[in-house]
C-alpha cells in the first residue's frame, strides 16, 4: 500500500458524502469491546504493541554521544533504552543486563561513556556491547560478544525515533508510515530547543485518553474557560472539522480555529503573555516556512486551529502556529494507562519570552485537567457494559477510523494483512 | 542580605510562598494557596508585572543574583495564578480539582 493515498479522489468541489465514507466507514454504532475486555486486550499486546512501529522521542533529547532516553512500554513488561552511541549512531536496546536480567540504566534520561549494571557492576559501552565483567575467569564459557544489551530495532523518521519490539519486524517503518509519509514528509520541526513533558497515569484504557485528544467536539462544553474560544466561534459554534484523511492505519484531522480570538480587556496577564510581539524574527520565519506545508493547515483557511494527525496506534503527532506537539497514550492494563504529552519551545533568550513559555505550560497543564476530567468516569462507564457502543459524529470520525483500525490489527494474521 | 531588589519592598511578604524553583511546585503552590491566596497574590503582582519585566531585562536569565532570582520566580508563579483569576474565576478548570498525577516532569531552562 506504501505510497498510495486512501483518501477518495475529489473531482473538483465535489465533496465524499462524509469523513467517514471518505475513510471507507459507515456511520453506524462504533463497538467497546476493545476497550473493556481483557481478551482483546491481551490481543492488543500481541498483535499492535509488539508489531506496530511506537514512537519513542526526538533525537534532539538524544543529541550527544551517550545521551540517552529509558522508555517503558509497559504493556510488553519493556524497559526500553533509547542511546547515542560515540560513532554518533541511535540504537535502542532493552534495557536488560545478559548476565541476570536486573535493568541496567535506573535514570530516565542522561549522558554515560559507558552503563553500568549495579546488580554486579558489568558494564556496556554506549554502542551496547559489553564492556567489562568483574571478576571474568570465574564464566568458564562466557562468549562476551554475545553479552551485549539485547538490540531493538529502531528507526528514525524526520527525526521522529520509532522503535519495534518485534524480533524482525515484518515492515520497514517506512512501509508502516506508507502513504501518510508521503503527505507529511518535509514538515519542517521547529521550535525544538526546550522541551516540556506532562506525564499523567490514569485509571481508563489508553484508548479513552487517545479519543480525548482527536475531536473538537468536546472542546466548547468542557473548555469554556480555556480554549473554546479558540477552537469555535458563532459561525462555527461546536468546532466541526476543515478536513480529515486517512492513510491506512493512520489519519489525520484538521480543527477550525477562530481567526478572532484575542484576549478580553479582563485579561491583562493574558495579553501580556501572548503578545505577538515576544516572538522573535527568526522564530516567526520559522514558522512560516512550516506552515506553508501542504500537511500544516492542508486546507489553508485562516480559520484554523491545530492538525491531530494520529500514528497508529499511540502517537498523535499534533500542528499547531508554534510547531508541533505530541500525545502518547501507553497502555499498562485493560484499564490503567499513561498519557504523555511534550510540547516544544524555543529557548527563551529574554524574561517576556520566559514569561509566555511558564504562562503557556500552566495553560497546557489547566487543558490537560479538562481533557483528563472525563476519562475516568468515561472508563467506569464502558465497564458497566451498559452501552454497547458509541454514537460517533463526523466530527468523531477519527475515533470511528481508531477503532476499525484496532479491530483490523487485531485479526490481521500478519501486519502485510493489516496494512492492506 | 536582600530577598528583592531595590523598588519591590511590597512583594516581600510573598516571597516565601511563592517563589518556588520549578513549574511542577509552583503548579502545587497556585492550589495550596486556595482562590483567596491565589486573588490576593494576583491582586498585588499584577499591577507589577511590566515593571518586574523591565528590572528582570536588567539581569542576565541563566545567571541571576539571589534578589532578582526571588523577583523571577514570583513572576513567573504570577503565570500560573493568572489562568485562575483571569481564565477560570475559580481556582481550578470548572468542573476539575487539583490531581497530583498529573505531573510536569520535564520544564525550561531556566526553572
Amino acid at each position: 500500500m506504501r505510497g498510495q493515498a486512501e483518501i477518495l479522489p475529489l473531482e473538483g468541489n465535489e465533496q465524499p458524502a462524509s469523513f467517514a465514507a471518505r475513510g471507507g466507514m459507515d456511520n453506524g454504532p462504533v463497538p467497546l469491546e476493545s476497550y473493556r475486555s481483557p481478551e482483546l486486550f491481551a490481543l492488543e499486546r500481541e498483535r499492535v504493541f509488539r508489531r506496530a512501529w511506537l514512537f519513542m522521542g526526538r533525537v534532539e533529547r538524544v543529541a550527544k554521544p551517550g545521551d540517552f532516553l529509558v522508555r517503558e512500554v509497559e504493556i510488553c513488561n519493556a524497559s526500553i533504552l533509547i542511546i547515542r552511541g560515540k560513532d554518533g549512531q541511535v540504537r535502542a536496546f532493552h534495557n536488560v543486563c545478559p548476565h541476570r536480567a536486573n535493568l541496567v540504566e535506573t535514570r530516565r534520561e542522561g549522558n554515560a561513556p559507558a552503563l553500568v549494571c549495579r546488580y554486579h557492576g558489568w558494564s556496556f559501552n554506549n554502542d551496547g556491547s559489553l564492556r567489562g565483567v568483574p571478576d571474568q575467569e570465574m564464566f568458564l564459557e562466557l562468549d562476551k560478544s554475545k553479552c551485549g544489551l539485547p538490540p531493538v530495532a529502531l528507526e528514525i523518521w524526520n527525526g521522529w525515533i520509532f522503535i519495534n519490539l518485534a524480533e524482525k519486524p515484518e515492515v520497514s517503518l517506512d512501509e508502516f508510515l506508507g502513504s501518510f509519509k508521503d503527505y507529511y514528509d518535509g514538515v519542517e520541526a521547529i521550535n525544538l530547543d526546550c522541551s516540556v513533558v506532562i506525564e499523567t497515569r490514569l485509571k481508563c484504557n489508553w484508548k479513552v485518553v487517545a479519543d480525548a485528544f482527536v475531536e473538537a467536539y468536546h472542546i466548547p462544553s468542557i473548555h469554556r474557560t480555556t480554549i473554546k474560544s479558540m477552537f469555535s466561534n458563532r459561525e462555527n459554534p461546536f468546532g466541526r472539522l476543515l478536513d480529515a484523511q486517512f492513510f491506512g492505519p493512520h489519519r489525520t484531522i484538521s480543527m477550525f480555529g477562530n481567526a478572532e480570538d484575542t484576549p478580553r480587556e479582563d485579561q491583562p496577564i493574558v495579553a501580556l503573555a501572548r503578545d505577538p510581539s515576544i516572538y522573535r524574527p527568526e522564530v516567526l520565519e520559522a514558522s512560516a516556512r512550516y506552515m506553508s506545508h501542504p500537511a500544516v493547515n492542508p486546507t489553508k483557511q485562516p480559520g484554523w486551529s491545530m492538525d491531530a494527525s494520529t500514528i497508529f496506534p499511540n502517537l498523535n503527532l499534533d500542528a499547531g502556529f508554534n510547531g508541533q506537539f505530541t500525545h502518547e497514550y501507553w497502555p499498562v492494563s485493560v484499564n490503567e494507562c499513561l498519557h504523555r504529552a511534550t510540547y516544544y519551545f524555543p529557548k527563551p533568550t529574554n524574561i517576556r519570552e520566559r514569561f509566555q513559555l511558564e504562562y503557556m505550560m500552566a495553560w497546557f497543564v489547566d487543558v490537560i485537567y479538562e481533557d483528563l476530567g472525563n476519562v475516568e468516569r468515561t472508563q467506569r462507564g464502558i465497564d458497566s457494559g451498559a452501552t454497547k457502543g458509541m454514537q460517533l459524529s463526523e466530527s468523531e470520525v477519527s475515533i470511528r477510523h481508531s477503532v476499525q483500525q484496532i479491530e483490523k490489527w487485531l485479526r490481521a494474521e500478519t501486519v502485510a494483512d493489516a496494512l492492506q | 542580605m536582600a530577598l528583592l531588589p531595590d523598588g519591590f519592598a511590597d512583594l516581600l511578604p510573598f516571597v516565601a510562598q511563592w517563589a518556588k524553583d520549578d513549574v511542577q511546585e509552583r503548579h502545587r503552590q497556585r492550589f495550596a494557596a486556595g482562590m483567596d491566596g491565589v486573588q490576593a497574590f494576583y491582586d498585588a503582582l499584577a499591577p507589577r508585572a511590566t515593571d518586574m519585566m523591565a528590572y528582570l531585562d536588567t539581569v542576565p536569565l541563566d545567571d541571576m543574583p539571589e534578589e532578582a532570582a526571588n523577583l523571577y520566580k514570583l513572576l513567573m508563579a504570577l503565570a500560573h495564578v493568572t489562568l485562575s483569576v483571569e481564565h477560570h474565576g475559580e481556582l481550578a478548570p470548572p468542573g476539575t480539582a487539583f490531581n497530583p498525577a498529573v505531573q510536569i516532569v520535564r520544564g525550561p531552562a531556566p526553572a
